[in-house]
């Protein structure tokens, strides 16, 4: 077992071959790592049994095997992020603790020993529309410039090596795609200019402050795509099917286009990646403008056209030269070439090169280029007007969101906020709020209530659109008020019900007292006695619209007791009912807030004196 | 009591809690427990010292009241409509009354209220009877009640309690002795009785008051005085006397709210005060109780007068963190289930299961 098979840049090594032509990499790691490690390529030896193996799981293995572990390494952290660390389900109350709970809380800040979200923060579409859209730093870009950078050593490099999308589309085409052959297409790259129109105009929606990167960069597909397939089944298959939240529209219309991007492979394996794929495009500009790594192409070459059929990526010019923008340094062609006449080198290694026609490929065309920015104004204008159009019913936000426009146009709607909800209380919306509202988090309270431990959503937000403050913020953030309703049984005379009383108080809140209604007065003015109810209402200064009371009036009364149609109590929001902030503290304006009321009631006692 | 009792959620947490004690006691007498005795100086030179000064929490609440309430404190009230926010006697009433949280708020407020109409006897009256009210029924201050009952001229029910409570009950049956029968909605007098000790004279009381106005206030009081002293069997006949009680009202609330009472305090003393494991068969018992998310069913198995399993069968709980292990456990360790502390922050999980294994092992008790 030498590095050579398995790492395919010594795979340049060859008989003849000088020194100065060999990578740069290749020389440092040769003059690094024990010579016992290489052999000699050039000599016939026999097979081993490893290399048999690897030859059975496909010339992707057999030629780049670093690739492929590179690749399993990060589908499965990305899986372990996504069924592991974003499993809330491990929390429990201390017994000794006093004070304000915060078990679910703590448990996640536990669990994120890595940042759950570092693959939304990895997507640099992500990070660059929603700064655009929203005007804002937002602190993924940073984590954008670092991924960017590395692809300057490895061009493309995510979409080879570390996507998980990526991969699971392998894993779909080689389960599934390679059987179905009827639906092949022979596209050899034509097509390949489409994900930079999707690009454009996915910029020059954010541009317009609109934000539809969520809906076709990668990371987001795929994330929204287990949250409403997998996670589900994780967890009814865990914790009950009685746990998982219906689903809607939305669901469906997601869960369509996920299996839209996979079943895209019957027709050409990594269709998603090589065409449509806006992440991608953003790293092939990222190549085109600086890479210092590239596929060469040496005069030992003999046309055979084995390296053409099987680049994943469509990167390989008819000529066997290479589209610099859509290589992934994946090395397959590498290691697929008879003659090895492929190599990885810096751009700058030009030793011994096959000549080459200039074929006029363009990467990206005039036309293009101009119906793609036309595509994002009316993406624009159709998102804005189909929004504005149907009654714009408010929808309750998770607790910590930015204010509602800055809100829209910060979301990616990747669902990584529906899946850490220990309550299942954020759910995605349908098509009721408008288009622009799809796939973003809304507080179902007759659900469910917000936990009052705990403040996941905003710990994995990736873009800052559910803020990630500390529990001591968050307890006191309004996501909206409580209205009780006329039907609720007391205050409609129906009958005696405390549930949302009870519910606020052991939630902590205490934003929930009685008043007595409904009594009988006597001739002497006085109540009678043992009349009335005792009906609920809200102390709106104490009340952050968790939803506890919603979601017990609708769980007990209307779906186990069956006394009422609706619940009694809803959680609305809106002006004068929410509080979002963009920066600051709510402890701060708690406090404010507090002393003003003082104020107002100590100067309205001025002069009155002591009363004992 | 049937194997799925279609049990609320109120009685299940009134059972566990053994609210029943409490429920809507006008006289807000607590347990009386060892009192301190007194003389009648030492009683009133208390009272004069209490209320000549602040109670211990005034400087911590702060005078807050809805700036509509008419503060001339009128009675009668000027329209015929309940105005609980223009109008002190029912803003009381129907405010301060119904949430502990503001007792004190509303006390102080009764404070400034006599200060604010010092000129105008009437309200200077009426004043001192709420604080009075206020610091008997909804502070438990003895002392400051007892003041401000005197000098409103008051000598009822709640002077005599409070005479008791501070150490003196002599002054109360001063006062107890006037009242020849119990005419309270609940029973008050006898209560009163029963609380000092004097069983005998409570009974008796209740049997002269017999069905006044039909609320079945007199043996209710009665059986909770047998229940208090340990006589369970006399306690369920008196309660039964209750519920057989049929009014000539049609909406008699008080005796519906009386015979809820009976009800429940029968269950609780089958359940909790005499029950008695020794007396469980051989079996396996299930019973359905409702819990957070809807019903909870709960199977106990009994061998050898023990408590052999019990198992969580049905459940549809969303956070359940160990309670449905935790409680099982904790009372088979005990044999008991009726002083198990509940698992934190599953409270009413916790409970629901302590009353189903209640409600599932009373199936099983023999010769019933």
């Amino acid at each position: 077992m030498r590095l050579n098979h398995f790492l395919t840049f010594p795979n340049a090594a060859r008989r003849g071959r000088r020194k100065s032509q060999r990578a740069l990499l290749y020389r440092w790691v040769r003059k690094v790592l024990p010579d016992f490690l290489f052999s000699d390529p050039t000599s016939q030896r026999k097979t081993g049994p490893i290399r048999r193996m690897l030859k059975r799981l496909g010339p992707a293995w057999q030629f780049s095997p670093l690739r492929r572990l590179v690749q399993t390494t990060c589908f499965l952290l990305f899986c372990f992020f996504f069924f592991n660390i974003c499993w809330p389900y491990g929390a429990a109350p201390d017994p000794n603790a006093g004070g304000w709970p915060s078990h679910y809380a703590d448990d996640f800040e536990t669990r994120e020993i890595l940042e759950a979200e570092i693959f939304l923060a990895l997507d640099p579409l992500l990070g660059i529309s929603t700064a655009v859209a929203a005007r804002e730093w937002i602190w993924s870009l940073a984590w954008a410039g670092v991924i960017l950078g590395i692809g300057i050593l490895i061009p493309r490099g995510f979409c080879g090596y570390v996507c998980p999308l990526g991969t699971l589309i392998d894993l779909f085409d080689w389960a599934i795609g390679k059987r179905l052959k009827w639906f092949r297409v022979a596209e050899r790259g034509g097509w390949i200019h489409l994900k930079y129109y999707i690009l454009v105009g996915t910029l020059i929606a954010a541009m317009g402050g609109v934000l539809v990167s969520g809906f076709v960069a990668a990371i987001p597909v795929i994330t929204r795509g287990f949250a409403f397939i997998l996670a589900p089944l994780q967890l009814g298959l865990l914790r009950g099917w009685y746990q998982v939240p219906p689903m809607n529209a939305g669901h469906i219309l997601s869960i369509l286009l996920f299996v839209g991007v996979l079943a895209a492979g019957v027709m050409r394996p990594r269709f998603w990646c090589r065409y449509l794929c806006p992440t991608g495009a953003v790293f092939s500009v990222g190549n085109l403008f600086g890479r210092v790594s590239e596929r060469k192409v040496e005069d030992a070459c003999i046309d055979c056209g084995k390296c053409v059929e099987v680049c994943p990526f469509d990167a390989i010019k008819p000529d066997f030269s290479t589209r610099a923008a859509d290589c992934t340094l994946c090395q397959t062609c590498g290691g697929v070439c008879p003659t090895k006449a492929i190599k990885f080198v810096e751009r700058w290694n030009g030793v011994d090169l096959k000549e080459t026609e200039d074929t006029g490929e363009i990467p990206v065309s005039r036309r293009g280029f101009l119906g793609a920015g036309a595509a994002g104004l009316v993406s624009i204008l159709a998102i804005e007007s189909v929004s504005g159009a149907a009654e714009k019913i408010l929808p309750v936000r998770p607790p910590m969101s930015v204010p509602e426009d800055e809100f829209l146009e910060m979301c990616i709607r990747c669902g990584a906020c529906f899946k850490v909800c220990p309550n299942s209380v954020l759910q995605p919306m349908g098509f009721e709020g408008g288009l622009d509202c799809l796939w973003t988090p809304l507080v179902a309270a007759d659900w469910s209530g917000c936990e009052p431990s705990c403040n996941n959503c905003g710990q994995i937000c990736p873009t800052g659109a559910i803020r990630a403050l500390p529990l001591e913020e968050k307890k006191v953030a309004r996501m909206g008020l409580a209205e009780v309703k006329n039907n609720c049984l007391p205050l409609a005379g129906a009958g005696a019900c405390q549930l949302c009383v009870d519910e606020c108080t052991r939630a902590g809140y205490d934003a929930i007292e009685f008043e007595r209604v409904h009594l009988e007065i006597d001739e002497q003015g006085l109540p009678v006695e043992g009349t009335g109810f005792s009906a609920p209402t809200v102390i709106a200064d104490r009340c952050v619209g968790c939803g506890l009371c919603q979601s017990v009036c609708h769980r007990i009364n209307v779906k186990n007791e069956k006394l009422l149609e609706e619940t009694a109590i809803v959680i609305y929001a809106g002006d004068g009912k929410e509080d979002r902030i963009m920066e600051g503290s709510y402890a701060d304006l708690r406090r404010q807030e507090e002393k003003e009321r003082r104020g107002r009631i100590e100067r309205r006692l001025e002069g009155v004196g002591d009363f004992y | 009591m049937c194997e799925k009792s279609r049990l609320s959620l109120w009685v299940v947490a009134c059972l566990v809690i053994g609210v029943c004690e409490g429920m809507a006691d006008v006289s807000g007498v607590g347990d009386s427990g060892e009192k301190q005795r007194r003389t009648r100086e030492e009683i009133l030179s208390l009272i004069e010292e209490a209320g000549t000064t602040k109670p211990a929490w005034w400087d911590s609440v702060p005078l807050e009241y809805p700036e509509t309430l008419d503060l001339s404190f009128p009675h009668p009230p000027p329209t015929k409509e309940w105005e609980a926010y223009k109008n002190i006697g029912q803003y009381m009433w129907s405010i301060i009354n119904e949430n502990a949280s503001r007792f004190r708020q509303g006390t102080k407020f009764m404070h400034f209220i006599l200060k604010l109409n010092k000129d105008d006897p009437a309200v200077v009256s009426r004043a001192r009877g709420q604080l009075g009210h206020c610091y008997h029924d909804l502070l438990q201050d003895w002392a400051r009640a007892a003041y401000w009952k005197r000098k409103a001229g008051q000598s009822d029910l709640a002077l005599a309690n409070s005479y008791w409570q501070l150490g003196s009950k002599e002054m109360a049956v001063e006062i107890l002795e006037r009242m020849r029968f119990d005419n309270t909605r609940y029973g008050g007098i006898i209560k009163l009785w029963s609380d000092m000790g004097e069983l005998e004279k409570a009974l008796k009381l209740a049997s002269v008051s017999g069905d006044f106005r039909d609320w079945g206030a007199a043996p209710r009081a009665a059986g909770d005085a047998c229940r208090k002293h340990g006589r369970y069997e006399e306690a369920i006949g008196y309660y039964e006397k209750v519920l057989a009680v049929k009014s000539k009202e049609e909406n008699n609330l008080i005796l519906k709210h009386n015979q809820e009472h009976a009800r429940l305090a029968i269950d609780h003393i089958r359940l909790f005060e005499t029950f008695d494991l020794g007396k469980v068969g051989d079996g396996t018992f299930k019973a359905g109780v409702p819990a957070y998310n809807g019903e909870l069913v709960v199977s106990v198995t009994v061998e050898n007068r023990r408590i052999a399993a019990i198992e969580v069968l049905e459940h549809h709980e969303k956070q359940y963190y160990s309670s449905l292990t935790d409680m099982p456990d904790k009372i088979i360790r005990a044999q008991d289930y009726r002083d198990i502390d509940a698992t934190t922050g599953a409270t009413v999980t916790a409970d629901a299961i302590k009353t189903g294994v209640a409600i599932a092992l009373s199936q099983g008790v023999e010769g019933k």
